[in-house]
């Protein structure tokens, strides 16, 4: 049955909603049974890792978890001026002290708590039900970020509040864990679109998403990435759409609210967005057969819906909460111009992720900042990034990246042709990129200059998780059609055993 | 994986909760270091303290443990070590949780920094002493068993602390994550090689 014959009989009031519900269930209904089992394995692996690590030392997981709280027991975000001074509830902070939190974090060889005097304790504690409403919510990692994670989080706070806050924090994390199984979805529908050739590939690429223990470890926790990731991995898929496909209005109204969603998640997205409105344009010229003003009509919608809900909420942040527009120039993002100048960032970037140039002024500790911050994190550094293997392990960790890296390209080289045709689209891709390193670089900097601390994490750059699975996609057809599922067999059981051996490291680390 | 799980690891029994986020001092030339209220857990056979060699192999270290005037536990450990910490084995192996007084005389042939937390505070504890004299603060020390045990034969330990600190509680935590990785593992690879075919 057409959709159209579906929506042209049934009375005036009832046939919109049942045409918006039948197309819904179309589309889901189109999604390949393969993109469902992805899915899943990417949410049960990271149900596991919330299982798995201990409550509250996923990073800066004690201020998201405030944030949330301060939203459920006050229906406000928390105050992001620079005169606003943190105060835990006493729930949280019960929680906090019966745990050994503070104590924990960033000391590897201090364990979570390990006898049954220790949790008798910690229920002593919590049995008090300790207030849940004296808190604010203020901390520097949380506060400045938009509210829409904290706000989708706060049924799960709130079914657990019934109980102590070790209940809520759990039915947060399998929230997020949720939202994960989600970017696996996204990522696996991208490659789809962008890499169409090989479907067996995309199962790869998807898989080696969901496998990534990074990846896990941050979605099982209460953390913002989690949606941030979900949402840039639907935007990838939308724009991959778009040039597969054409840029339809209902394309251009998901991209729209995908950015809105994005904006409201966490101030990095801003990093995806002008390579992501370039893509629009483009995709409207296409449309149309060239630049036109007519061209320009799907951006425009899409740029609308994307403004909408963060006008509102930049009207909201200064007329009701009283909190700073867009909450991008408070706590970690406080700029600072002190000593700040554009041959210092740009000397800044370079050493954040490439290395320290000799000679220079040396801003990062680690000399190869790209070997040993980012594909050190991206083979696995867990905690308050407190938890490590062995340095041979990264070593051979960047070996493999190295050679997956090597493969694509061959694959990229190989197709040149195509690749030389889709120009457009390989550029939209690689300015989001560009954007999300030159926003992470600039925090950082910013960082550095008012701390001298600065430096990044591997999670920071994980909006990008749909262009590494492409990366893998194309590195499993390197080889030819012969070697393709060796290889992609191989890219999959290689991503597994990092995950497995992560997730026995950080017990190890926790709980031996 | 197998390799791993039966690989043999020192298991600790128990630590003095004191955090080696500063240096207390270090040493020149034979010294006798002591610190004073420690609490040995029962089953401990030897005791790690947080000493980092200076470049060169650490030097040779003998420790006593007492209780009063008697004396608890004794052990030594040759030079050439290297690391943040030495660990020492102690005999007789402690079954009964004692208090103890644990001195750690470090040999001549090279230096060593000790770390610790200071005792800053009111209701700081005693800070340990060189040749004497107070630190400024207490080593950490770390109690582990007198034979190393494989991950294996730990599991069932493990398996009950991973269920404390969370909700809900229970040693059922590390089974029901043991199985979700299983299933995600099984499920994955299953969709890997069905769909090749």
């Amino acid at each position: 049955m057409s959709t159209s014959a579906a929506t042209s009989t049934p009375p005036s009031g009832v046939a919109p909603r049942q045409g918006a519900g039948r197309r819904l269930a179309d589309v889901v209904r189109r999604i390949p049974a393969a993109a469902w089992v992805c899915a899943a394995v990417g949410a049960l692996n990271c149900v596991a890792w919330s299982l798995i690590t201990p409550a509250f030392q996923v990073p800066d997981e004690p201020d998201h978890y405030a944030y949330v709280e301060q939203l459920a027991t006050a229906g406000r975000p928390p105050a992001n001026d620079a005169a606003a001074i943190s105060r835990v509830s006493s729930s949280e902070q019960a929680a906090l002290v019966g745990l050994g939190t503070e104590r924990v974090q960033f000391h590897e060889y201090v364990p979570s708590i390990t006898t049954p005097a220790q949790q008798a304790a910690l229920l002593d504690r919590l049995r008090t039900h300790p207030s849940r409403n004296d808190g604010n919510g203020v901390s520097l990692a949380g506060s400045p970020q938009p509210p829409l994670y904290y706000a989708l989080q706060v049924p799960a706070y709130a079914v657990g509040s019934i109980d102590s806050p070790l209940v809520s924090l759990q039915l947060m994390r399998l929230f997020s864990a949720l939202l994960g199984g989600v970017t696996v979805l996204c990522v696996f529908l991208f490659l789809r679109e962008a890499l169409p050739a090989h479907p067996w590939t995309w199962t790869v690429g998807a898989l080696g998403v969901a496998f990534q223990p990074l990846f896990g470890f941050i979605s099982g926790g209460v953390n913002p990435d989690a949606l941030l990731f979900a949402t840039a991995a639907a935007l990838f898929l939308c724009l991959a759409r778009g040039f597969r496909r054409g840029l339809t209005t209902r394309l251009a109204i998901a991209s729209g609210a995908l950015i809105a969603a994005g904006l409201l998640t966490k101030l990095n997205f801003a990093g995806l967005l002008p390579g992501a409105l370039a893509g629009l344009v483009v995709l409207g010229a296409r449309s149309e057969g060239g630049w036109s003003v007519r061209a320009l009509r799907r951006p425009a919608i899409a740029l609308g819906v994307a403004a909408v809900p963060f006008v509102a909420m930049v009207l909201a942040n200064v007329l009701l909460w009283d909190r700073d527009p867009t909450g991008a120039t408070t706590g970690v993002f406080r700029p600072s111009t002190d000593g700040a100048s554009l041959g210092g960032g740009l000397g800044y970037l370079v050493q954040l992720y490439l290395a320290h140039v000799p000679g220079t002024v040396r801003r990062i500790p680690e000399s190869v900042a790209l070997r040993d911050v980012w594909v050190r994190g991206f083979v696995g550094w867990y905690g308050w990034v407190d938890t490590a293997f062995r340095s041979w392990v990264y070593t051979l960790g960047a070996g493999v990246l190295g050679v997956l890296a090597a493969l694509a390209g061959v694959s990229l080289v190989r197709a040149r042709a195509v690749a030389r045709r889709r120009l457009p689209e390989l550029l939209v891709y690689a300015t989001m990129a560009g954007g999300l390193l030159v926003v992470v670089g600039v925090n950082s900097y910013n960082l550095w200059l008012q701390h001298a601390g600065g430096g990044g994490q591997t999670r920071y750059l994980f909006p990008l998780l749909a262009l590494y699975a492409a990366v893998l996609v194309l590195a499993t057809r390197a080889a030819g059609r012969r070697w393709t599922p060796v290889i992609g067999i191989a890219i999959v059981l290689l991503t597994l055993a990092d995950d497995v051996f992560s997730q026995l490291l950080v017990i190890a680390r926790y709980y031996a | 994986m197998a390799a791993t799980l039966t690989r043999a690891v020192p298991v600790r029994t128990g630590t003095n909760a004191v955090l080696p986020v500063e240096a207390l001092g270090g040493t020149v030339g034979r010294i006798e270091v002591c610190q004073d209220d420690e609490l040995i857990p029962a089953g401990t056979g030897a005791v790690r303290v947080w000493a980092r060699t200076t470049g060169r192999p650490g030097p040779a270290l003998a420790l006593v443990a007492t209780d009063g005037r008697a004396t608890i536990g004794r052990g030594t450990r040759a030079a050439g070590w290297s690391g943040k910490t030495a660990t020492i084995p102690l005999r007789p192996v402690n079954h009964a949780e004692r208090s103890a007084r644990i001195c750690v005389t470090v040999g001549a042939s090279s230096s060593v920094t000790l770390a610790g937390e200071s005792s800053d505070g009111p209701n700081a504890e005693t800070p340990a002493t060189a040749a004497g004299a107070e630190l400024r603060g207490r080593l950490r020390i770390e109690y582990l068993t007198p034979v190393h045990h494989s991950w294996w034969s730990q599991l069932g330990t493990i398996a009950r602390r991973m269920g404390f600190g969370r909700a809900p509680a229970g040693g059922g935590i590390a089974f029901a994550a043991a199985l979700l990785v299983l299933a995600a593992a099984s499920l994955g690879l299953w969709q890997l090689v069905r769909g090749e075919r």
